[in-house]
C-alpha cells in the first residue's frame, strides 16, 4: 500500500527542497535593485511552464525551478522602487523575513486559545496604530486580509449598531454617505450590504468637506442613513477629506464616521502632515494597510473600533463547536471582522515595528513625503508636463501637454518593457493622464526626473 | 506620540532607508529565521500550548514596540522562547478540535519562497506567473468537481469570504435577470450550514429559508422542494448546501438538491470548504454526486488539502458572472486594464492580495495528484478505525454518521461540565486538543482527522482517556 503520510515527512528529499527554497530566499532578499520583470501572454506561459500539475509530481527541486525561472520572472516586483503604479507595497527586510517564520509556523490566528502568543504581538502592533489616531486605550480590533474586507467590516458594523440601536427597521432603503473619490471598495462594500450611497460631491480638490456633507444629506439622506465614510489619503489624488468637519456633522446626526485611511494612514506618523488628519481621533472605526505604506508584505489591512464589542455583536461567529471559544473575555481577531480561519497576518508587520522602533517609522515615512514634494518640484520645472492634483501625501497625477490616452498607454507599455519603471494610466475628470504614487523609502528624486525625462 | 513633534522635513534624517536594506544586522536575523524555520519544518510538535491569559502575556513579554526598536535578533528571540510556546501548533497530530491544518514541508517551504517574492497578485499585468499557476491548481480542483473548461475562479483568504462571495455573484446575477421588484431576497440552507452562510447573509441583508435536515443532518431535494413549495419561495435565489459539513461531517443530497435548482431556475453553491478534499478520494467520490451541476463552490486548500494558512479555492461555472458581481472600478484601475486577461481581484471580494494559492500549487505540483489521493484516502481509512474504536467502547456512543472524517462522540454519564474538564485536562497534560461541542442542544465532543500523520492509536490513546 503507498504511504499517505509520504508529503508529511521530512525526507532527504525534502531537505534538498528546504536547501533550495532558503537559498532563493535569501537571494531575492539580497537582490537590490530588483528587476522589475513584466508580463507574459497566457499562450508564452504555456508554452514555457506547460502542465505543472501531473499525477506523479514535478519533485519539489524542479517545481521550485520553475517558480524561479519562469514564473517569478513573468511577475513585476513590487519592490522595485521604480514601481509606482497603483499603490505599490515596500517591505522592510525585517517583515519579509518574519513573513517567513510565519509561514513556517502553523498557527491559527482566530482565536485567543489557539493563538494567544501571536495574537498579543498582533495587539501591540494594533495599539501603536489606535494610539497614533489618537483613539481610547479601549479602542481594538484585528489585522484583516485586505482594505476591501475592512471597510466592508466596519460598515457592516456601523449598520448593526444602527439598527441595534433603533430596535427596528427604519422605512426605506439604508444607506451610506460618500464621495466619488473613494476607493472603489466602498462602492463594493455597499452593493454587498445591498444598501444606497448617498453621493457627496467634492470640492475642487477632491475632498469631502462638512457643508457638503451637510447639505447632501439634508437633500437625500432618508431614516435609513446609517453612516459617512470619509478618506484619508485618497488612492487617485492622495487628499485627506475635512474629517473633523465631517466629525461634527456624523456627531449631530447620530451616525458611524468611518475612515477609510488604507493607503495614507501610515503619515499620522509623520509630523509634517500629521495635523491634516485632525478629527481622525473622533471616528468609529479607521482601515490602515500596513502593506501599503507601513512597509509590511501582502496582505494586510488593520481595522480599528472606538468600541470594539459592537464589531463583536454584528461578527462572531456561532456555532457549537466554536462554543468553546466564546464565553471568556479573551480577545478573538475572528470576531470582530468578516473572516474565521486566519493567518496571523499582523506579525510581520510587529516583527519590523518591534526590530526597528516606531522612530525609523517616523523617518522613512517623512522621506517618502520629502521624496514626493522634491518630485513635485521635478514636475513643475518641467514646461511639458503639468501636476493635476494639491496631494496632502505622495500621490503625484501628471498630464503630458498633447498626449492623448494611447500615447500614456504606449509610453507605460514601453517603460515596462524596458524594465525602467511601472507607471500606468489614470483617469481624472474624465481625462487620461498618469500617476505615481511614492511608498517605497529606497526611491529617490532621481528615479523620479529620471522617469519625468522619459515624457519629454 | 510623534504627532506632538515639530515637523522635520528639513531635518537630516540619518538613513529612511536603512529598514529596507540588507544590513550586518539583518543578515544575522535572516540566518537566524533560516534556523527557526527548518526546526520548526522538522519538529513533529508534541506539546501544547495552554493559553495563557493576557495579562501573563504581558508579565513574559511585555512592551514589545518601542521608539528605538528591540532589535531582529532580540524581536526573534522574544517570538521563538515566549510568544510562540503560547501559540498552539495546529499541524499536532492530536489537534482534533475545530478544524485542523496539516500543511505539507512543501507547501510550507513555498509560503517562505513567497513570502519572499513581493508581488500583487490580483492583476494577470502585475502577475501573470503566479496567476497561471494558481490557475493549474484551480483547473485540477475544478475537474475533481466535474465543472466545464469554461469554469474559473480565485483563491480568497478564506470560507467566510468564498461564500459571502459567491452568495454576492448569485444575487447580483439574480437581478440581473429579474430586476429589482422589492421583494426580499432569501437563500436556502438547513442549520447544519457552516456560520459563515449565516453571516454572509447577514452582510448581504438577505434572508434565510430553513430547510429541516434529516436525520443525519442532510438537506436533501425533496425537503427542499417542500419548503420552497410549501413557502411559495418569494425572493428565494439561491440554494447554500454543503458538501462536509463542519459539526457533523456529512454531505447534503446534492443530485436532488440540483434538480430542484435546475427546475427552479436557483443558483447552487456548494460550501465545500471541509470535505471537498473528499472529491480526490474514490472511496466517498460518489457521495459528492450532483456538484458538477454546481453554479460555485468553495474548498479550502488550508483544510484538508494540506495547505498553510489561510486560503480558500472559489470556482465559478461562469466565471464572468461573477467578475459582473464583484470588478472594482477606479480611474487607475481601468484605464490600466488590459484585454481580457484574467485578474483574481474580478472574482470574489478582495482587490490587493497575496498569491494565497501558490503554496498548494507548489506541493501539489511537487507531488503530484496521486499523493493528494492516497493521503486523503489515508484519513478517510483511519477515521473508519476511529469509528470501530468508537463502537467497541461500551462507554462510548456515536452521536452521527459520517462521510468523512468527522465523529461526534457522547460520552456515557457525562454532563457537560464533565465534558469541559476532561478537554482542559488533555490540553493541560499535552494530550490532546479536543474540545466541546453542542448537538441538538446537547453537549458532548467532536473529533476531526485530516492530518495524515494522525494514526489510530492517537485515537484510542484519546478515547481511553474518556474510560
Amino acid at each position: 500500500m503507498p504511504d499517505p503520510t509520504s508529503m508529511h515527512r521530512y525526507t532527504d528529499e525534502t531537505e534538498r527542497v528546504a536547501q533550495a527554497a532558503l537559498a532563493y530566499a535569501r537571494d531575492r532578499l539580497r537582490l537590490h535593485p530588483v528587476p522589475l520583470d513584466g508580463p507574459r501572454t497566457p499562450d508564452e506561459l504555456r508554452a514555457a511552464a506547460g502542465e505543472t500539475i501531473t499525477p506523479f509530481g514535478l519533485g519539489g527541486e524542479a517545481a521550485l525551478r520553475l517558480f524561479a525561472d519562469v514564473l517569478a520572472d513573468a511577475t513585476v516586483s513590487i519592490d522595485n522602487p521604480r514601481y509606482l503604479a497603483f499603490i505599490p507595497g515596500a517591505p522592510t527586510e525585517s517583515a519579509t523575513l518574519f513573513d517567513l517564520v510565519v509561514a513556517a509556523s502553523a498557527i491559527y490566528g482566530g482565536s485567543w486559545l489557539e493563538g494567544a502568543g501571536a495574537i498579543y504581538a498582533e495587539n501591540q502592533a494594533l495599539r501603536w496604530v489606535a494610539d497614533l489616531a489618537g483613539l481610547p486605550g479601549s479602542a481594538g480590533g484585528c489585522f484583516v486580509q485586505g482594505g476591501t474586507v475592512g471597510n466592508l467590516s466596519a460598515l457592516v458594523t456601523a449598520r448593526h449598531a444602527f439598527l441595534a440601536a433603533r430596535g427596528e427597521r427604519p422605512p426605506g432603503r439604508l444607506q451610506v454617505a460618500a464621495t466619488d473619490e473613494v476607493h472603489s471598495s466602498i462602492v463594493t462594500a455597499a452593493q454587498v450590504m445591498d444598501v444606497d450611497v448617498v453621493g457627496v460631491p467634492t470640492d475642487d480638490g477632491g475632498r469631502m468637506r462638512a457643508d457638503a456633507l451637510e447639505s447632501s444629506l439634508a437633500d437625500r439622506a432618508g431614516e435609513g442613513l446609517f453612516a459617512a465614510v470619509a478618506t484619508a489619503g485618497t488612492t487617485n489624488l492622495g487628499v485627506i477629506d475635512d474629517l473633523a468637519g465631517i466629525a461634527d456633522v456624523c456627531a449631530r446626526r447620530g451616525i458611524w464616521f468611518h475612515v477609510d485611511a488604507a493607503y495614507g494612514g501610515a503619515a499620522l506618523a509623520a509630523p509634517s502632515v500629521r495635523d491634516r488628519f485632525a478629527g481622525i481621533e473622533r471616528c468609529d472605526s479607521f482601515i490602515v494597510d500596513p502593506h501599503k505604506w507601513l512597509f509590511a508584505p501582502f496582505d494586510c489591512c488593520a481595522l480599528l473600533y472606538r468600541r470594539p464589542e459592537l464589531a463583536r455583536a454584528a461578527h462572531a461567529q456561532h456555532a457549537g463547536y466554536l462554543e468553546p471559544l466564546q464565553g471568556g473575555a479573551e480577545w478573538n481577531p475572528s470576531d470582530y471582522a468578516i473572516h474565521l480561519s486566519r493567518r496571523a497576518r499582523g506579525l510581520p508587520f510587529w516583527f519590523s515595528l518591534a526590530a526597528h522602533g516606531t522612530e525609523a517609522y517616523r523617518e522613512a515615512i517623512e522621506h517618502t513625503l520629502t521624496v514626493a514634494r522634491q518630485a513635485r518640484a521635478e514636475i513643475e520645472a518641467r514646461p511639458h508636463l503639468e501636476l493635476l492634483n494639491d496631494p496632502d501625501l505622495t500621490v503625484l497625477c501628471i498630464r503630458r501637454t498633447g498626449w492623448g490616452a494611447d500615447d500614456y498607454r504606449d509610453w507605460s507599455a514601453r517603460l515596462l518593457q524596458e524594465g525602467a519603471a511601472f507607471i500606468t494610466p489614470t483617469t481624472v475628470a474624465g481625462e487620461v493622464v498618469t500617476r505615481i504614487a511614492i511608498v517605497n523609502p529606497r526611491t529617490t528624486r532621481e528615479d523620479i526626473a529620471d522617469i519625468l525625462d522619459t515624457m519629454a | 506620540m510623534s504627532a506632538e513633534r515639530e515637523p522635520s522635513v528639513d531635518q537630516t534624517i540619518a538613513d529612511p532607508g536603512a529598514m529596507h536594506a540588507v544590513t550586518p544586522e539583518i543578515e544575522r536575523a535572516a540566518e537566524g529565521v533560516f534556523d527557526y524555520a527548518r526546526e520548526r519544518l522538522h519538529a513533529r510538535p508534541r506539546n501544547f500550548a495552554v493559553a495563557r491569559t493576557p495579562a501573563e502575556m504581558q508579565a513574559a513579554a511585555g512592551d514589545t514596540v518601542t521608539e528605538d526598536g528591540i532589535g531582529a535578533d532580540a524581536a526573534l528571540r522574544l517570538f521563538a522562547e515566549t510568544l510562540a510556546p503560547a501559540s498552539v501548533p495546529v499541524e499536532n497530530t492530536r489537534f482534533l478540535a475545530f478544524i485542523p491544518t496539516a500543511p505539507t514541508p512543501a507547501a510550507k517551504l513555498f509560503d517562505m519562497a513567497l513570502s519572499a517574492t513581493p508581488m500583487y497578485a490580483g492583476s494577470w499585468r502585475s502577475s501573470a506567473g503566479s496567476v497561471y499557476a494558481e490557475n493549474q491548481a484551480l483547473r485540477w480542483l475544478s475537474d475533481l468537481a466535474g465543472l466545464p473548461e469554461t469554469a474559473g475562479g480565485c483563491f480568497v483568504q478564506g470560507g467566510t469570504v468564498g461564500n459571502l462571495s459567491a452568495l454576492v455573484s448569485a444575487r447580483h446575477a439574480h437581478r440581473a435577470e429579474h430586476g429589482r421588484n422589492g421583494t426580499p431576497l432569501r437563500v436556502a440552507a438547513t442549520g447544519q450550514a457552516h456560520s459563515s452562510v449565516a453571516q454572509a447573509l447577514d452582510v448581504m441583508d438577505a434572508g434565510l429559508l430553513e430547510i429541516e435536515p434529516d436525520a443525519r443532518g442532510r438537506m436533501t431535494g425533496a425537503a427542499l422542494e417542500d419548503a420552497i413549495a410549501a413557502d411559495g419561495g418569494d425572493g428565494v435565489f439561491a440554494v447554500a448546501a454543503t458538501g462536509g459539513t463542519t459539526n457533523l461531517g456529512v454531505i447534503d443530497d446534492l443530485a436532488g438538491i440540483a434538480d430542484v435548482c435546475a427546475r427552479r431556475g436557483l443558483w447552487l453553491h456548494v460550501d465545500a470548504a471541509y470535505g471537498g478534499a473528499g472529491l480526490a478520494a474514490p472511496s466517498v467520490r460518489p457521495r459528492f454526486d450532483g456538484i458538477e451541476r454546481c453554479d460555485s463552490f468553495i474548498v479550502d486548500p488550508h483544510k484538508w488539502l494540506f495547505a498553510p494558512f489561510d486560503s480558500c479555492a472559489l470556482l465559478y461555472r461562469n466565471p464572468e458572472l461573477a467578475q459582473a458581481a464583484h470588478r472594482q472600478h477606479a480611474g487607475y484601475l481601468d484605464a490600466a486594464r488590459v484585454g481580457a486577461d484574467w485578474n483574481p481581484s474580478d472574482y470574489a471580494i478582495h482587490l490587493t492580495r497575496r498569491a494565497r494559492g501558490l503554496p498548494f500549487w507548489f506541493s501539489l505540483a511537487a507531488h503530484g495528484t496521486r499523493a493528494y489521493t492516497e493521503a486523503v484516502e489515508g484519513t478517510l481509512r483511519v477515521a473508519r478505525e476511529a469509528r470501530a474504536e468508537i463502537e467497541r467502547r461500551d462507554y462510548l456512543e456515536l452521536a452521527n454518521d459520517t462521510d468523512l472524517t468527522v465523529l461526534c462522540i457522547r460520552r456515557v454519564g457525562w454532563t457537560a461540565d464533565d465534558y469541559r474538564a476532561w478537554s482542559a485536562r488533555n490540553l493541560e497534560d499535552g494530550l490532546a486538543l479536543v474540545t466541546p461541542t453542542e448537538l441538538d442542544g446537547e453537549i458532548m465532543t467532536r473529533i476531526c482527522i485530516l492530518n495524515p500523520r494522525t494514526s489510530v492509536e492517537d485515537v484510542a490513546a484519546i478515547l481511553d482517556t474518556m474510560a
